[in-house]
């Protein structure tokens, strides 16, 4: 198994590296653009503020890179060389596991990354006169925002890089069914867009995908909203699986 | 002698037209069999099945004695050169080779270099697979069919446009493999003369196949 991961992330290291170097300089760019810009109470608000284009752009930044893969080793008839030496199981499992760590990683490092460089800017954080004392307590778990603000901002990125690796598998299983590249790369962001369209004009805004992405927006006593949005996801996904394991289509499309 | 690979009354078809009506063979290993036909006469078809490619509509398939689609999806192996496989374009033959290899991880670099020097494959050639030419796929595809010991190889129009030193080149291989007591298949309409190479030669002809 770890030869078909090595396998696996030789091929999508290079597309990965360069997306997250993309990734990176879109949120440090958003940081600095933020840092100059507003006045913030805490250097947490320069980050989170800072999220507003990779929240809008992750589906993209993350299927690119990770999902031609299959489909080029699909077209070309390729993937046919591998069944007669590994279990189709194994090769698509070994594939599907490269893919959501790559995906958590183009989201988990830029982020982190620009957490760490917002703590430069302590010194730009103006506490407004009109200070709101309880304004932090309307977060979701505001204590651990206020005294581990790092932690936090750790924790904040591994669950956006769990979205991000769902977002992933959304792609990956567009790989595998799917026979136009396009569409396969950009049908988890028009899944992002029209179900961000679909929630907000049924009242619902914050069960969104989007606003999972910001768990700091969640209060105490919805924070299960959080879920809402990536369970659509799966769901969606699932249903996907699902409709092609009924028409029995294939992957190995001989 | 051992039967490796068994078929019986295996029918197959593509959109109502059939393509193989009842075939029924039994080859034994360490035999060099060659599959005859006309284009379209379901020759790749045939390979493709074996391999586990393609289902039969009806009929059963045994490679090694595992029921194709029942005891084993895909029979491993086994070596493929299937004319319509390609590679990544963007890479060069060496690294497509190693790959391919680490999928298994059972042979080393050392290895795939002796097999490229066996196809007459340069293995410091930097050309791209984009690049090749139809001769040098050719010889890819055949190393890649080989370079693991496979027990059983399918070639399916190997000596498509390769010349004459090739030719005999792949033939030498050929002769190798059987002398290593490997089952080999083999299809083409360009070389007619590699059939004198085969222990057994089975043509197909609308559907049916007979020994010739």
């Amino acid at each position: 198994m770890l030869n078909l991961i090595k396998l696996e992330t030789n091929k999508i290291f290079k597309p990965v590296v360069i997306s997250l170097i993309i990734t990176t300089l879109v949120t440090l760019g958003s940081l600095i653009n933020v840092v100059y810009k507003y006045s913030v109470p805490n250097t947490f608000e320069f980050w989170n503020i800072s999220l507003d284009y990779i929240s809008m752009l992750f589906p993209v930044l993350v299927v690119c890179p990770i999902c031609w893969v299959m489909y080029y080793e699909r077209k070309n008839n390729f993937i046919n060389y591998t069944f007669s030496r590994v279990s189709k199981k194994r090769y698509l499992f070994s594939k599907w596991l490269v893919c959501i760590l790559g995906s958590f990683m183009i989201i988990f490092i830029p982020m982190l990354l620009s957490g760490m460089i917002s703590f430069l800017f302590s010194n730009n954080v103006v506490q407004p006169k009109s200070y709101e004392p309880n304004f932090y307590t309307t977060l979701f778990m505001p204590d651990f925002l206020m005294n581990h603000t790092f932690l936090y901002i750790f924790f904040h990125c591994i669950w956006d890089g769990i979205l991000a690796m769902i977002i992933g598998t959304m792609g990956f299983v567009f790989s595998l069914y799917l026979e136009n590249i396009l569409v396969i790369l950009t049908a988890p962001f028009i899944y992002f867009i029209l179900e961000n369209f679909i929630m907000s004009t049924f009242g619902m805004p914050k069960q969104r995908l989007l606003s999972s992405f910001y768990i700091n927006t969640m209060t105490d006593t919805n924070a299960l909203n959080l879920l809402v949005g990536p369970i659509l996801a799966i769901l969606f996904i699932f249903i996907f699986l699902m409709y092609f394991k009924i028409s029995k289509k294939k992957i190995y499309d001989i | 002698m051992e039967k490796i690979i068994e078929l019986s009354n295996v029918n197959k078809s593509f959109s109502k037209k059939l393509i193989l009506n009842n075939i029924s063979l039994s080859i034994s290993s360490g035999k060099i069999v060659g599959l005859q036909g006309d284009n379209a006469s379901g020759k790749t078809v045939l390979l493709k099945l074996i391999c586990g490619l393609c289902r039969p509509n009806s009929g059963e398939i045994f490679v090694e004695g595992k029921k194709i689609g029942k005891e084993v999806d895909f029979p491993h192996n086994i070596g493929i050169a299937i004319k319509d496989f390609k590679f990544p374009e963007y890479l060069t033959g060496l690294e497509i080779l190693e790959n391919i290899s680490m999928i298994k991880n059972r042979i080393t670099k050392s290895d795939i270099i002796s097999i490229m020097n066996l196809v007459g494959l340069d293995y410091k050639d930097l050309t791209l697979y984009k690049n090749f030419s139809l001769g040098m796929k050719q010889r890819l595809n055949l190393a890649q069919a080989i370079m693991e010991n496979q027990n059983i190889i399918l070639l399916d129009e190997i000596f498509n446009g390769i010349d004459d030193e090739t030719y005999c080149q792949f033939l030498n291989i050929l002769k190798k493999l059987k002398s290593e007591n490997r089952t080999i298949i083999l299809t083409t309409h360009v070389r007619l003369d590699v059939y004198n190479l085969c222990d057994i030669i089975y043509k197909i002809n609308n559907g049916s196949i007979e020994n010739i």
